[in-house]
């Protein structure tokens, strides 16, 4: 899960939410979509910082 | 499930659309010079979750204003190398704070809670020092 600002984690929970749901899962679980969240933006932040130390 | 979701995401989007960061007890704010940003939780009032969640959130925001701001030229990649590696303490201590309590060991999930605040805290300041 990639997101770009606080309106798109709000969407981008319902969507995982929704996903949840249709998959069948009883239970949403919000601490996995939120380290999902967070590795995601590690690997952002890598990216930024690979990219920086080559330029 | 998702009724919660939306109404909790219409709060979020309602706090984010005033120029005056205001939050209900539902939500933790953090705002600095280079902007103001909210981290929800839509977690059941009072779980252990419910004072995670926001500082998994905070940890993923403040990450992307790195990069963001890196990107920007607005830091240099020596700061972001400093915020990548407090980051990943915040991360853990959360990890470790939520699997302490649930084996029950609620001091020590306590005392995670309080490193991971206290990492996360150090990013920030971290980030806000070292805008140009």
């Amino acid at each position: 899960m990639k997101v770009k600002d606080a309106r798109d984690l709000a969407a981008s929970l319902i969507q995982a939410a929704d996903a949840a749901e249709a998959a069948g899962k009883e239970d949403f679980e919000l601490l996995d979509e939120l380290r999902s969240l967070d590795d995601a933006a590690r690997a952002e932040l890598e990216a930024a910082i690979a990219r920086s130390a080559a330029g | 499930m998702r009724v919660l979701l939306v109404a909790a995401c219409a709060l979020l989007a309602t706090a984010c659309a005033t120029t005056t960061t205001r939050v209900s007890s539902t939500f933790h704010s953090h705002e600095s010079a280079s902007g103001a940003f909210i981290a929800g939780t839509l977690a059941p009032l009072g779980s252990f979750e419910y004072q995670v969640a926001p500082q998994y959130t905070a940890n993923a925001m403040l990450r992307r204003r790195a990069a963001v701001n890196l990107d920007r030229g607005r830091i240099t990649v020596d700061v972001a190398r400093s915020i990548l590696r407090v980051t990943d303490r915040t991360r853990t201590a959360l990890d470790d704070a939520v699997a302490a309590d649930r084996r029950g060991d609620i001091v020590r999930a306590r005392v995670l809670l309080g490193e991971a605040k206290r990492a996360l805290a150090e990013g920030q300041t971290t980030l806000e020092g070292g805008l140009k």
